[in-house]
């Protein structure tokens, strides 16, 4: 059960992770509206908000070159 | 593009942009607004709240944010530019931070669990040493983010009370969070004794819960709110063409509102004509025509018109500034009774501090090594936050559920006082009736002129005229002659001319001299003449409210004493009483009078509802033991009312009984559940017979159980009549 010892401290590591990633979700505003998201996968559309402009903006120079 | 709306943005520029569009209905309308918004190219990071019904989005040109208005308006999504909120900014800034403690203590109390289960299931010696300690030490690490991070509102409420010298609830959760991770991590250090991680992330987490749903409910009342306030535009347009910041605007400027804009004042129609969404003020579902002569509100929109209008008043005296100030009241409101508990809380918990202290002296005396645990235990669960919390949450919530029956509550304790009501009294004149006169009927008098005719002539008469027979009589017509020399003589009439022809309106002794009567005296009758000669009598009445007739059955159902205080003193009135069910109404009534008949009521040991809409009720409403104002126009009569009703619609009356009798059933449900709770467990603990991670576990279930009743008031019931 030596294994313990590297475990339990690898576990701690990824429960650290998990908690800053969750407390950066949060602050990152993706909480603020959870009525909304669950209508998301009805609209069968390929073109979603999660594309920013910057994305388009991409896009459009990749069709262009 | 329209300048009005160009004025209003060319303050914008690039970058972050919130809008506020109340019309957002549901989740669908969300995807469809960003879907549609997202297709522009200048728009970037386009998002739709639903619960706040705001949008915000980046502009990456300053002209973008016009053409996201021009889309929204195109899809017929009204918006207006969200004006910083500080209150709202702080709620959400709150709310963030709270889901991110409640996160973060969520998983490290599971984490936690885990190791502590370990160590239950083995046993005292299942453990080896060397893992037990090593369990112990993941534990302290894990605790550790949930004592100082998680908990941390408590330790600052805590260390706010003992510098104020008071002490709050937060006081005894502090101390029990961090004399529980204190002497865990010492115990641990030393290798000795028992930990109690498990048992102070616990108790965070739980609690954190209770206050996160508290939060929510709070915003939820303030976001209501701020839709209201929001509906004024910022700019309005002169009618020489100006555009002018809305605050400029003063009594008798002369406006003009374009199709499709909100209206920025209050003002009476100078010209034009066009249909009106009054939705938002009374209620009335489609839209109201809107001609010469008719009062428009600010902050409800002019739907397919141009009107040019003269403001009424200052920006004080509009109706949507009275009802803000009303919304504002109600969301500071303080409940005398909260403050109570606050002072009741303080005696609690000084009386738990000194018990735990004194359950823990005594078993370390007695030679208990588990002294720590139950002074521990016994401050865990006598603390009385659920029932601190039984009676201000319910409230909270129940304020914002019933707005959504056109109800802004005032007094706190209105609900409470309405569910113990066992009679009622209503005023006649604007709480059952409308309160306006509307044209009933024509009698024609001299039959070469056709009703349209003798119609067309008395509007013109009136055209100035803001006498609520003008207003009626002027909704009847659109072809107006013009008449020169209009006259109007206070209390009697109005007379003009027309081609060396007189024409009068007014009393019959007023516009002709002949000796005339009445058709009948059933409706309020006035006489139009041709040069002394009769042409027509209109007859005029103010019709009863829609659907009063169910309410009041409804109303004589549930109490004994139902009863009309009115101050008109016509047989006719008399008569529309009787056939509404009231067997004896009591006619002619001065303001004193009421008072008088409230008081005798109550020395009959009623307890009294009064609904009243007038300056002449606001004395009896003030007497009553609870009173419901109805579209009250004076803010005297507001302030009287322990309530307002703002759409006027009385169908609301009969639901509003009943959820006020839930409202007062979950308090109760909460505070027995509380009492109950504090003083089973309390000498359980004192005896050793708790362990802290089941204090934890009862107390903050306790907290969370009761704000979960309190959660079930959010469902109002939808009204429709008497269908109880």
């Amino acid at each position: 059960m030596e294994i313990l010892f590297v475990l339990i401290p690898v576990s701690l590591i990824i429960v650290g992770i998990a908690l800053s990633a969750f407390v950066w979700s949060v602050h990152n505003r993706q909480y603020e509206d959870l009525d909304k998201e669950a209508y998301r996968i009805l609209f069968d559309d390929n073109s979603t908000t999660m594309t920013t402009s910057l994305d388009r903006a991409a896009s459009e120079t990749e069709e262009k070159s | 593009m329209n300048d009005l709306a160009h004025a209003r943005f060319e303050k914008l520029t690039a970058g972050e942009q919130h809008f506020l569009v109340p019309d957002v209905r549901c989740a669908n309308c969300c995807l469809t607004i960003e879907k549609a918004l997202d297709g522009l190219p200048e728009v970037s990071n386009v998002n739709v709240n639903y619960a706040e019904k705001r949008l915000s989005f980046s502009a990456l040109t300053p002209g973008a944010t016009q053409h996201v208005i021009d889309r929204l308006t195109e899809m017929g999504y009204q918006s207006a530019p969200e004006r910083y909120d500080e209150g709202m900014a702080r709620f959400r800034e709150e709310r963030r931070r709270l889901l991110a403690r409640l996160g973060v203590a969520g998983i490290g109390m599971m984490q936690v669990m885990m190791f502590a289960l370990a160590s239950y299931v083995a046993g005292p010696q299942g453990i080896e040493d060397a893992y037990w300690n090593l369990m112990q030490w993941a534990s302290m690490i894990i605790a550790l983010p949930v004592t100082f991070y998680s908990a941390m509102p408590f330790h600052k409420g805590a260390l706010r009370d003992l510098r104020n010298f008071s002490l709050g609830m937060d006081v005894p959760v502090s101390l029990a969070i961090l004399s529980a991770f204190t002497l865990s991590t010492i115990h641990t250090i030393t290798q000795s004794g028992e930990v109690y991680f498990d048992s102070a992330c616990m108790f965070t987490f739980f609690l954190l819960t209770g206050r996160y749903l508290e939060l929510t409910a709070r915003q939820a009342f303030h976001v209501d709110q701020s839709l209201g306030e929001h509906l004024l535009p910022d700019f309005a347009r002169r009618v020489s063409g100006e555009i002018v910041d809305i605050e400029q605007l003063g009594a008798d400027d002369v406006i003009v509102i374009r199709k499709g804009e909100v209206i920025p004042a209050d003002a009476v129609v100078l010209e034009g004509q066009s249909s009106v969404d009054e939705s938002a003020f009374t209620g009335e579902s489609g839209p109201v025509i809107k001609t010469v002569g008719a009062k428009i509100l600010a902050g409800t929109s002019n739907l397919d018109g141009e009107l040019t209008a003269r403001v009424l008043s200052e920006a004080d005296d509009w109706v949507i500034s009275h009802l803000s100030e009303l919304y504002r009241k109600s969301a500071s409101f303080r409940p005398a009774f909260a403050a109570a508990a606050d002072v009741i809380a303080r005696y609690f918990v000084s009386a738990v501090l000194l018990l735990a202290a004194g359950s823990g002296i005594y078993w370390w005396l007695a030679g208990s090594e588990d002294y720590f645990a139950i002074a521990l235990a016994v401050l865990v669960v006598s603390c009385p936050c659920a029932l601190s919390l039984a009676t201000p949450v319910a409230y909270t919530i129940a304020s914002g559920a019933v707005r959504q029956l056109g109800v802004l509550v005032s007094n706190g304790a209105f609900l409470e006082k309405l569910s113990e009501i066992d009679a009622v009294v209503f005023d006649k004149t604007g709480t059952l009736t409308e309160g306006t006169l509307r044209l009933e009927q024509i009698a024609l008098m001299n039959h070469e002129y056709s009703r349209d005719e003798v119609v067309s002539i008395a509007a013109s008469l009136e055209v100035t005229s803001l006498h609520p027979v003008a207003l009626s009589l002027r909704e009847e017509t659109r072809d107006l002659v013009a008449l020169n020399d209009i006259e109007i003589s206070a209390g009697f009439g109005i007379s003009g001319t027309k081609d060396g022809v007189t024409y009068k309106i007014g009393k019959a002794g007023f516009a002709t001299a002949e000796a005339v009567s009445a058709p009948d005296d059933s409706l309020n009758w006035v006489l139009l003449s041709r040069d002394d000669a009769p042409l027509a009598w209109f007859g005029f009445s103010d019709r009863l409210r829609e659907g009063v007739d169910a309410v009041v059955d409804e109303t004589q159902r549930r109490f004994n004493r139902v009863e009309v205080f009115s101050g008109d003193t016509s047989d006719r009135g008399r008569l529309r009483l009787h056939e509404l069910g009231f067997q004896a109404p009591r006619m002619g009534m001065t303001p004193d009078g009421k008072i008088d008949g409230l008081q005798q009521l109550q020395a009959d040991g009623n307890r009294v509802l009064m609904l009243g809409d007038g300056l002449n009720d606001a004395g009896a409403m003030a007497v009553a033991n609870v009173s419901l104002a109805v579209n009250p126009v004076d803010s005297v009569v507001q302030s009287a009312a322990d309530a307002t009703l703002v759409n006027g619609s009385l169908a609301s009356l009969p639901g509003l009984f009943d959820y006020a009798r839930r409202v007062k059933r979950i308090i109760r449900q909460n505070l027995g559940w509380a009492l109950a709770y504090n003083f089973s467990v309390i000498p359980l603990a004192i005896v050793g017979l708790v362990p802290p991670w089941v204090a934890a576990l009862g107390m903050s279930m306790s907290s969370l159980f009761v704000t979960l009743n309190a959660c079930r008031l959010a469902r109002v019931p939808v009204t429709h009549g008497g269908n109880a």
